[in-house]
């Protein structure tokens, strides 16, 4: 790493950082209050718990897939709807471009779980890192954080030892969208709500329009969104089987077949397979620039614009 | 050493798990309740008025329960797994394409 450049401006640093964000592919980036993490956090999991002299937390979000992407079957878009890597190569570079730009120290985060404390406790949480860098806001869809221009986002982290000024959270929050306030009045639930294959989402809105509670059962939720636990599951059944017969049956059932097929092509396809509270979602298939189409030639028209 | 299982190492015995199983599963962030959005707006007093009902962590609840941080990290998990429901994922085989979830369709997959 070269060394420590001296008379860093911190306002110039951020522009530098948040702009290779952007540049890479990034839709939106920011820097979190570390002491509003700290505060939020628990012991065990906040940022110097993981990188002792940090300074910084930098957040990043990228886009999802097509809009077209939203119309297929589940069973397809468990395959291909997340697109977190793009969000965690952005930050694995952009830790690269800290050291060497400004010669302080910074870290890809890992966005992985606590291996002491099994499959639902992550190290970190990215979510609080990029609601605190203003870049998301918490959803009555088990807090899946929404972005009122983007929509649905997926997010990254990056720790610095380079100082930066931090941003503050958003202002707003979009969610709930006003077509779900009339929803709720009507029905008493929003679309997240009603269309959640295990009835994971209840909650309430208030008369503003806004949220008033959020109730999530993470636990069901996992049943549908993280298969990697399935394995173990499966395995306890495997061997408890009354017979031979019924083991091998077991084993060679398609979906407990296909385990193995998802193993073996990587956590593409092990993670993040239920996407039917954000399929329903008003904003995040509806934001202005949810459609990456849209986002396209939103952009080739400021350009245009600049020019003239 | 024979004989000498996880539920030793751990401290633990089944009736602990029947015993302390629920409520260390419902006091974790398996269950997540959010009153208003208080980490937004940085509401410092509804933060940590809600940490209970956003999930404590194994340390956090092995206080009020006075137990061993190890024993709460055995027992939750534990539990946790026995409650994870291998069947229902296959609800998603019969989603999207225009289908959304409708309770009155399903058959006993859980």
């Amino acid at each position: 790493m070269p060394k420590r450049k001296r008379d860093i401006d911190p306002e110039e640093a951020k522009k530098k950082v948040l702009g290779y964000c952007l540049r890479k592919g990034a839709l939106v980036a920011g820097v979190a209050d570390l002491d509003a993490i700290n505060r939020i956090a628990p012991a065990g999991h906040r940022p110097n718990d993981m990188m002792p002299r940090v300074k910084s937390v930098i957040s990043l979000g990228v886009g999802g897939q097509t809009q077209g992407a939203w119309t297929v079957p589940a069973k397809a878009m468990a395959f291909f709807g997340s697109t977190e890597g793009r969000a965690y190569t952005i930050a694995y570079g952009l830790s690269f471009f800290i050291e060497r730009t400004f010669g302080e120290r910074a870290i890809y985060t890992p966005p992985d779980i606590d291996p002491e404390l099994g499959p639902r406790v992550p190290l970190q949480s990215l979510k609080l890192h990029a609601e605190m860098a203003g870049i998301g806001a918490r959803s009555l869809a088990g807090d899946i954080l929404l972005h009122p221009e983007y929509g649905y986002m997926y997010f990254a982290s990056v720790f610095t030892e380079l100082e930066l000024p931090p941003d503050e959270p958003m202002r707003e929050n979009p969610c709930p969208a006003p077509s779900c306030v009339s929803m709720y009045r009507s029905t008493g639930r929003t679309p997240c709500m009603k269309f959640c294959p295990v009835q994971c989402l209840s909650g309430a809105i208030d008369e503003d329009g806004n949220q008033a509670e959020m109730n999530y059962d993470m636990a069901a939720c996992a049943e549908m969104t993280q298969q990697y636990e399935t394995i173990s599951s499966v395995m306890n059944e495997v061997m408890s089987a009354a017979s031979a017969e019924e083991r091998e049956s077991l084993l060679h059932k398609p979906e407990h077949k296909t385990l193995w097929y998802k193993m073996s092509v990587g956590s593409g396809g092990l993670l993040a397979q239920c996407f039917e509270c954000m399929r329903v979602c008003p904003i995040a298939t509806q934001a202005p620039l949810a459609d990456p189409i849209r986002r396209l030639e939103a952009a080739e028209d400021a350009a245009e614009e600049a020019a003239e | 050493m024979a004989g000498y299982t996880l539920y030793d190492q751990a401290g633990v015995t089944e009736a602990m798990v029947e015993e302390f199983g629920e409520r260390i599963f419902r006091m974790s962030h398996n269950i997540q309740i959010r009153i208003g959005d208080p980490y937004r707006l940085k509401d410092w007093d509804q933060v940590d008025a809600q940490r209970e009902g956003m999930g404590l962590t194994d340390g956090e609840i092995a206080g009020k329960l006075d137990l061993e941080v190890e024993q709460v990290t055995f027992i939750r998990t534990l539990f946790e797994s026995r409650r994870f429901r291998t069947g229902h994922y296959k609800r998603l085989y019969k989603l999207g394409g225009g289908k959304r979830y409708r309770p009155e369709r399903e058959d006993g997959d859980s």
